[in-house]
């Protein structure tokens, strides 16, 4: 059996007993929220399809995980690679861990099981990622996955209150075959 | 139900679907060398399932898989590209992880010819896999298909662009078996 | 100006002012339309939305073109690059030329025109043209346009009273690069 699994974590696709942990933990946090994502937050009820977590169907250009942890086999988050271009052959990843379950290197260890879906079975050439340039764990886990930072878009981001900068990772294909 | 010497195919039923998702499209290497399209995550009871329950249609024909001799689901097969003008299809099958290595899939390629060429009337059937999935290839040959065409670095597998190999059969090479 | 262009075709969009010559030259002949295509010859009325040459819009999987003769600024026929599949980077081509338009090397040349917009302007990584196994000028066409011919597939087709192999042809990347 192979599936998408690292050494701390397996990503899975998203079952329905995940949408209501991931929607309090992750969605109704509304400063964790504003640090997540482009739109601002709103309340959303509990099982409505507004929700970021719900269950989807598979996309060609988006694949939506839970993330499992392996030692407790619990979810700890959820992860996801969008916009993905077969064209130019790129994608993007977005990761969000259950505040329980950070700081235990999940994240970068998450990212690499990704990079394997991206590059390996999807054929992928060339994978990004965004974060404020003041999310210094995810920035972190980037560059411990062997990503390069590329640049910091100014004042890109509207981070409750405030503008903050965004900083853009990437790493090619080939930089991953050799890691 | 169809019945050969070891398998027996019927209908896909809700109870096979969880099975078959666990074990079979779970499977990285078994879906992205068993399906043209990328692997992708897909939730419990999705539509997208290849494994669902669907209705029948002209074109394929989906089966679950059962050993006759206990009655155990052993994976999925069927037709599919079913072209009533130039009375031909393709045949797939992709067997559970422990049901492999026991003849099952000679057989179901022999149950599945049997309803093409008898029951559908099709003139010709064939069959494609990669040039390594000498498992496939072995099925298809003791079945008695002949190779037809290597269809060079057209399908990407894990990592990797592998060749691909099509087999076929003709009705009077069947009969003739 | 970079269009599609060879040296005695180019290809463009499908013009209204087209469609007409293509459906009485091509889709109304029983012989022609028989080989050409996988399904049964019809019946089909002027402006039917079931002719393969009506105008249609480019999809992600599909890129139809009629092709036009430099010398005589004409009509020649219709190509179409299908079955683009982006994560397995393959495409197929079907051509179809004017009854006039034989015999004068301008399939070779549209067949080079067409692996052009897959290799390069694509990405493709293989193109493969499948033709009734008897059609011999398309079979030297493809083969000096820098196909390889991979196989026969026994009796795939019913063409006007009895069955056809189906031949494949394939090109991949590197093989264009160094034609």
């Amino acid at each position: 059996m192979s599936d998408l699994r690292g050494d701390l974590v397996r990503l899975r696709a998203r079952h329905e007993a995940d949408v209501p942990i991931l929607d309090t933990e992750l969605h109704d946090d509304v400063a964790l929220h504003a640090r997540m994502g482009r739109r601002p937050w709103r309340p959303i009820s509990p099982g409505t399809e507004a929700s970021p977590y719900r269950v989807k169907e598979p996309r060609a250009e988006g694949a939506s995980f839970s993330v499992v942890e392996l030692a407790c086999d619990t979810l700890a988050g959820t992860a996801s690679l969008w916009d993905i271009d077969t064209h130019n052959r790129s994608a993007h990843i977005g990761i969000a861990l259950r505040p329980a379950f950070r700081g235990k290197g999940l994240a970068t260890d998450t990212v690499r099981v990704l990079c394997h879906y991206g590059f390996v079975v999807l054929g992928l050439h060339r994978i990004q990622i965004e974060t404020l340039a003041d999310n210094h764990p995810m920035i972190k886990a980037a560059e411990q996955a062997g990503f390069t930072k590329e640049g910091i878009l100014r004042d890109a981001g509207w981070d409750t209150g405030g503008f903050v900068g965004e900083a853009v990772f990437g790493i090619l294909v080939h930089e991953w075959t050799t890691a | 139900m169809l019945r050969g010497e070891l398998v027996g195919l019927r209908a896909r039923h809700e109870a096979d679907a969880p099975i078959l998702e666990a074990e079979l499209h779970d499977d990285l290497v078994t879906t992205s060398r068993s399906d043209w399209r990328p692997w992708r995550p897909v939730s419990p009871g999705a539509q997208a399932s290849r494994y669902r329950v669907a209705e029948p249609s002209d074109n394929a024909a989906s089966f679950s898989v059962v050993d006759l001799a206990d009655d155990t689901l052993v994976g999925d097969a069927g037709l599919g590209n079913i072209d009533a003008h130039g009375r031909s299809a393709y045949l797939g099958l992709v067997l559970r992880p422990a049901c492999r290595g026991k003849g099952f899939g000679t057989d179901i390629v022999r149950v599945l010819c049997g309803y093409a060429f008898t029951v559908l009337g099709l003139h010709s059937v064939h069959l494609g896999t990669l040039d390594d999935n000498h498992a496939m290839i072995k099925a298809a040959e003791r079945a008695g298909f002949t190779k037809e065409a290597q269809l060079r670095k057209a399908a990407w597998v894990m990592g990797g662009f592998s060749d691909a190999v099509l087999f076929g059969m003709l009705a009077d090479e069947w009969t003739a078996t | 100006m970079t269009d599609l262009r060879g040296d005695l075709v180019r290809l463009r969009a499908r013009h209204e002012a087209d469609v007409p010559i293509l459906d009485t030259e091509l889709l109304d002949d029983v012989e022609v339309r028989a080989r050409a295509g996988r399904s049964p010859w019809r019946p089909a009325s002027p402006g039917s939305q079931t002719s393969h040459y009506r105008v249609m819009e480019s999809t992600d999987a599909m890129a139809p073109f009629s092709i036009v003769e430099l010398a005589t600024d004409t009509l020649a026929g219709a190509v179409t690059m299908w079955g683009i599949d982006a994560h397995n980077r393959c495409a197929h081509i079907g051509i179809a030329l004017r009854p006039g338009f034989r015999g004068k090397s301008l399939s070779t040349d549209t067949l080079r025109v067409l692996c052009h917009y897959g290799f390069i302007v694509l990405g493709m990584h293989r193109i493969q043209l499948e033709t009734a196994a008897d059609n011999h000028p398309m079979i030297k066409s493809a083969e000096q346009a820098g196909f390889t011919k991979e196989g026969v597939l026994r009796d795939a087709g019913w063409i006007l009273g009895r069955f056809v192999g189906e031949t494949v042809l394939g090109m991949l990347a590197g093989e264009w690069v160094a034609a």
